[in-house]
């Protein structure tokens, strides 16, 4: 045993759930670590139970470790507890297999999932004893690169990476390991040749340091300019052309304690054929690209095998979207059923819901069902695209009330562009309508009386999205907003949840804020921000001090409408979708015009010159 | 399908090419909880335990209802921290299955911090565990030639602490709790081997042993990471102190 290993043994016995840090789980990766050439710190930054549950995490962990002379080892966020301790002790944030420091690694990568985790990757920063900015670290240091929904505006902690992969990771994150392994066996490494050579070379790098900003006397973006001509002046996205090739991990990490996540998550397509006008996942993952029912039947069987799992949960964007659904449902229920493994559907579009699907699912344990109709009114739902009516919805729940459910859940967004209190008075009532349908259908379930859950979060505008020029509602608004919906609430079978609006808020300037933002950051981080995804650690006042000590306002990234003719902080990013494609939704939207799904019709977004198999483009870069 | 990939995973068969059994079988294993995995709770082990019987392909016979689960009973709790070399657990079967297929099978789904070591028919009820023994070492830089003797003499005379029941926490002997205890140095470290009472109707964690050392004697001193203990749970013994199995 290490002597870094036996002090945090003695750490371990002294904090709360000591399970998050023990590691020694089946299936984890441990190599010869003099037999390595390059050592892969792979960090999620918030707590072990949530990293282990994202699968980009588990995809990208099995591709460096299928290269025998890369390691990648996990990295987790300590808890609070934990920080405590190691402060006290003088520990340095450690990786999970080997318990080794990650700032003696060649390679730390932070997952970069939501934008309230930026504090606890800086955090995360300073409990390894790794300075903060790029600018500042020597080349004793690893090389600290990210990923990530986030990385498609990386602008707010751009100072604080060496480089960015944009894009899907799997073929990208081993090139850019296999390349600084080549230019250190050749004797010419330095990270800023590698740099370099990366942003040169490898397509969906992006190295912020090679670009210089300027800013305009309004704080709007003047230009950006690689510093090298021999860099893209735009990085664009990489992408998997075939999903049926595309590595998936066989040899599944199995945890003890338990995760938010803890089953088969089996990825059936990526992408989405829908275009809601709000939704950043819904464009930045763009062409879609399908696995087949075959390969998708056989890799669900292996993964139940290597994990012992009883629950398969079909993961995409929009499940019901995807073309060979009643193929695989069929497939994989000719062995589920024996082997006492259950199949769940995350997301369900009230459109695509039948009793033929739900029969299939597993809905024996739960009792509930959850539907987003988004939007109060059918003019919202139109300007938003969401793409489905009230019947849509009457319907669908109806098929639930027939099979002797009794709750329904329903998400909702306020704030959006164009919104009235039509629209918010809207939401509430379709909740009633819900439950008056549930007393109307002949064959609900008598023993029980209904519950309907809705839950309202705040419009955030994001980066790569129809609305990212617009504003967000102030914080007041919000709050009024909010009140207003709850006071139109006169039922007791209605519950109304709210999102706190002033977290909304914070990610809306996080979201699309631009590289002055690392200032307040650093702040953040100084002061001792950590967790801020979790209420309990998130306080506004403090942020709104940061944000305004660095010398910006929060108004000008959240609550300013943006003219189409601006430089965008993310504008150094192509993510396949074109601005005109954008530009046109965004119009569309302000007509109240909805726009076909892609297999309806094509839109012409612009992501089919990126190519892609199984995509229901009709023309791609291929052919 | 299924079998092809299993019998490329472990070399063992479906579970479903197994006949079936005229009632279920009983079988006792005895496993190891030691390293990284003795901070993993009871819980969730039972938890996890689940998932490694599927994923060895053992036919476990699963309880009739509404939500069937496999039957699985484990002997008695580990304390978090402690690691143990005698673990048991009885699960029962529904197909025809040898004793050494269940060893082998597991043991490919398990890892050198957790592996069976046995398994076997009971002929036990895990009620009948009375004592289990403890082998704790301890490495600190306060030990003395004389820690020994006064360790054993803290023990062999009254000492009363505060315990924690389901329900309340109140003052006891807690040598009442101790069958045996022998302390003495080995490798620069000094190591206890005890008895304790273990099982529903007295139990002792022996981390209470540790609060003591560290409440009564300098051993652990306030150099906190230079002092390190480990537990060990060795075996478990019935009332008249026969080694159960």
């Amino acid at each position: 045993m290490s002597e870094n290993e036996r002090i945090i043994n003695s750490l371990i016995k002294q904090v709360s759930k000591p399970g998050r840090y023990c590691g020694g789980e089946f299936g984890q990766i441990i190599k010869d670590k003099s037999k390595v050439k390059a050592r892969f710190a792979f960090a999620f930054p918030d707590t072990y139970e949530i990293g282990m549950s994202n699968l980009g995490v588990r995809i990208l962990y099995d591709c460096l470790n299928k290269e025998n002379d890369i390691w990648c080892e996990r990295v987790y966020a300590p808890w609070t507890d934990m920080q405590e301790k190691m402060d006290e002790y003088k520990v340095f944030l450690w990786a999970h297999e080997s318990k080794d420091e990650v700032r003696i690694f060649d390679f730390l990568g932070f997952t970069l999932q939501y934008e309230m985790c930026y504090t606890n990757v800086l955090n995360m920063l300073r409990l390894s004893g790794i300075p903060l900015y790029a600018a500042e670290r020597g080349e004793e240091f690893p090389l600290i690169i990210g990923g990530g929904p986030c990385a498609y505006n990386p602008e707010p902690i751009a100072d604080f990476f060496d480089l960015f992969n944009i894009g899907e990771g799997e073929e990208m994150l081993v090139e850019i390991v296999r390349l600084y392994i080549k230019m250190k066996a050749e004797n010419r490494y330095t990270k800023a040749d590698f740099l370099h050579e990366a942003a040169r070379t490898i397509p969906g790098v992006y190295v912020p340091s090679l670009y210089d900003v300027t800013y305009n006397g309004d704080g709007t973006i003047k230009s950006y300019t690689p510093i090298f001509d021999d860099i893209p002046a735009k990085v664009e996205k990489r992408i998997i052309q075939d999903m049926d090739k595309a590595e998936f991990p066989r040899r599944v990490i199995m945890p003890y304690v338990e995760v938010v996540h803890d089953r088969i998550m089996l990825e059936v397509f990526r992408g989405c054929i829908r275009g809601c006008r709000f939704c950043q996942a819904g464009i930045i993952y763009r062409p879609v690209r399908e696995k087949t029912p075959d390969v998708l039947n056989n890799q669900a069987k292996c993964l139940f095998e290597n994990t012992g799992y009883e629950e398969i949960s079909l993961s995409s964007l929009s499940i019901s979207d995807y073309s060979g659904l009643a193929e695989l449902t069929d497939k994989l229920l000719e062995w589920t059923p024996e082997n006492m493994v259950s199949l769940s559907l995350p997301s369900l579009r009230v459109d695509s819901f039948t009793k033929e699907l739900m029969d299939k699912v597993a809905t024996v344990r739960s009792s509930s069902l959850t539907f987003a109709p988004e939007a109060g009114t059918q003019r919202l739902r139109d300007v938003i695209n969401k793409n489905v009516n009230e019947d849509d919805l009457l319907r669908a729940v109806n098929v639930a009330f027939d099979a002797g459910k009794t709750q329904v859940k329903l998400y909702f967004m306020q704030g959006l562009p164009t919104e009235t209190e039509e629209d918010l008075k809207g939401i509430p009532a379709l909740a009633k309508k819900v439950i008056e349908s549930f007393y109307a259908n002949p064959n609900r379930n008598r023993s029980r009386s209904p519950q309907v859950t809705f839950s309202v979060s705040c419009f955030i505008p994001k980066p790569f999205t129809p609305f990212q020029w617009e504003p967000q509602d102030s914080l007041e608004t919000l709050e009024e907003k909010q009140t207003f919906i709850g006071e139109c609430v006169n039922d007791r079978k209605i519950k109304y949840q709210h999102h706190d609006a002033k977290t909304c808020r914070i990610e809306a300037v996080l979201a699309k804020g631009d590289r002055r933002l690392s200032k307040a950051l650093e702040l953040a981080c100084n002061e001792g921000f950590r967790f801020d995804a979790w209420s309990e650690f998130f306080d506004y006042d403090k942020w709104i001090s940061v944000i305004e000590r660095a010398g910006l306002d929060p108004s000008f990234y959240a609550n300013r409408k943006i003219p189409y003719d601006e430089i965008l902080p993310w504008d150094i990013i192509d993510c396949g979708v074109t601005k005109e494609f954008l530009i046109r939704e965004n119009k569309k939207a302000h007509e109240g015009v909805v726009t076909p799904d892609c297999r309806t019709h094509c839109s012409g977004c612009g992501a089919n010159r990126l190519g892609g198999e199984r995509t229901c483009c009709p023309k791609t870069a291929k052919n | 399908m299924l079998s092809e990939n299993r019998k490329e995973l472990s070399g063992c068969h479906s579970k479903f090419e197994r006949p079936y059994l005229e009632s279920p079988e009983i079988f006792r294993i005895k496993f190891t909880k030691t390293g990284n995995l003795r901070y993993i709770s009871h819980l969730d082990l039972q938890r996890t335990f689940h998932r490694v019987l599927v994923r060895a392909g053992i036919p476990m016979w699963y309880t009739k209802g509404f939500n069937p689960h496999a039957k699985l009973v484990f002997a008695l709790p580990l304390p978090i921290g402690c690691e143990s070399m005698c673990e048991l657990a009885d699960l029962k079967t529904e197909r025809e299955i040898t004793e050494d297929e269940i060893k082998a099978q597991l043991n490919t789904q398990l890892t050198d911090e957790m592996y069976i070591l046995d398994v076997y028919r009971p002929d036990t009820k895990f009620a009948d565990i009375m004592y289990a023994e403890y082998r704790i070492i301890i490495s600190s830089p306060n030990l003395k030639p004389d820690t020994a003797e006064i360790v054993s003499k803290l023990f062999s005379s009254p000492l009363y602490m505060m315990k924690r029941t389901k329900s309340e926490e109140k003052e006891v002997n807690i040598s009442d709790f101790i069958k045996s205890f022998e302390a003495f140095f080995k490798d620069g470290a000094l190591e206890i081997k005890t008895v304790l009472s273990a099982g529903s109707t007295a139990n002792l964690n022996p981390e209470y042993l540790i609060a003591a050392l560290k409440d009564r004697t300098d051993i652990f001193g306030c150099d906190a990471l230079n002092c390190s203990y480990n537990i060990m749970r060795t075996r478990f013994y019935d009332r008249d102190m026969f080694e159960f199995r």
